[in-house]
């Protein structure tokens, strides 16, 4: 583990790293909320396709 | 297969077994791929630790230009056979497919600096590759542009099936143009010219990250069912209030 801390230039290998993981979460994050407002708003529509 | 999971009913069973098997999958895949890419291969002889750079730079290029292949198809299969599984797949793509590619911009910035001495160079690759994110932003911009759904899908096809056009371009421009860009070390004549503890981390970090596209562009596909049958019931509500 200390090898990574001994890096030939950080301060481009880190923030490469930590630029993907904030894209590829931010992405997650986006489907994973979006599915939970398509979800709500299909539920609503079908309990009012019910009446 | 393709022809079996076009009716949206037989997508959605499909995709309720697939989406955890991706899933878990890519969880498993990029965790060993990360410890491979971070600690267990040795820094190049020649770029030190910076070579680390490429085991998320390469596979988000792939990845950039698999979606948009995937995409293109997509959407030419909505304009010639007007299958609408096919404009859920293209517009659940479009979104996956600019992250990749913007993040291959960045982190080829990022590695770029430190090994040709520069951030950015209209270099024909790097050149190549901004269009293709740009054809990703303009894509999603023009079906969010118009309020005709259905002729907005029509255009964005129509764009999406032109940009394939870019990926030959992104693919050989290293070798049409004298390029600052290395060329292919992996999908070449003679097979991968990379050593085996470099393409290993390689590998296992592309099938991770093409496990994960395919977990998101999944996920979203039944969302944007979901989100169509929504505004169906709405409008069919709209229609009865209207007749009554």
């Amino acid at each position: 583990m200390s090898e990574l801390f001994a890096f030939s230039h950080p301060a481009f290998i880190w923030p490469a790293y930590a630029i993907t993981a904030l894209g590829v979460g931010g992405l997650v994050y986006w489907i994973l909320s979006e599915r939970a407002a398509v979800k709500k708003r299909l539920e609503r529509e079908e309990r009012r396709a019910a009446r | 297969m393709i022809s079996y999971l076009a009716n949206p009913r037989r997508f959605d069973i499909f995709a309720r077994y697939a989406i955890p098997v991706a899933g878990a999958l890519a969880a498993v895949l990029i965790a060993v791929g990360l410890y491979l890419s971070l600690i267990g291969s040795p820094p190049d002889y020649q770029q030190g630790d910076t070579i680390r750079i490429m085991y998320i730079h390469v596979p988000a290029a792939w990845l950039a230009l698999a979606l948009y292949f995937a995409m293109g198809i997509s959407s030419a299969i909505f304009f010639i056979w007007r299958h609408n599984l096919a404009d859920v797949a293209a517009a659940s793509i479009a979104p996956v497919g600019m992250v990749f590619a913007g993040l291959c911009l960045i982190t080829g910035s990022l590695w770029g600096k430190p090994t040709w001495g520069t951030w950015w160079i209209w270099d024909a690759r790097l050149t190549s590759m901004l269009i293709q994110f740009l054809l990703f932003l303009g894509y999603m911009a023009l079906r969010g542009a118009l309020e005709d759904e259905k002729l907005a899908a029509r255009l964005a096809a129509i764009l999406a099936m032109a940009g394939l056009l870019n990926l030959p371009i992104v693919k050989f421009s290293v070798d049409w143009w004298a390029s600052l860009h290395q060329g292919a070390t992996v999908f070449r004549d003679g097979g991968p010219s990379i050593d085996p503890s470099q393409l290993a981390p390689l590998l296992v970090m592309a099938f991770g990250l093409t496990a994960l596209a395919a977990w998101i562009v999944m996920y979203r596909m039944r969302s944007v069912i979901m989100d169509r049958r929504a505004r169906a019931l709405s409008q069919a509500r709209e229609a009865r209030g209207g007749a009554a």
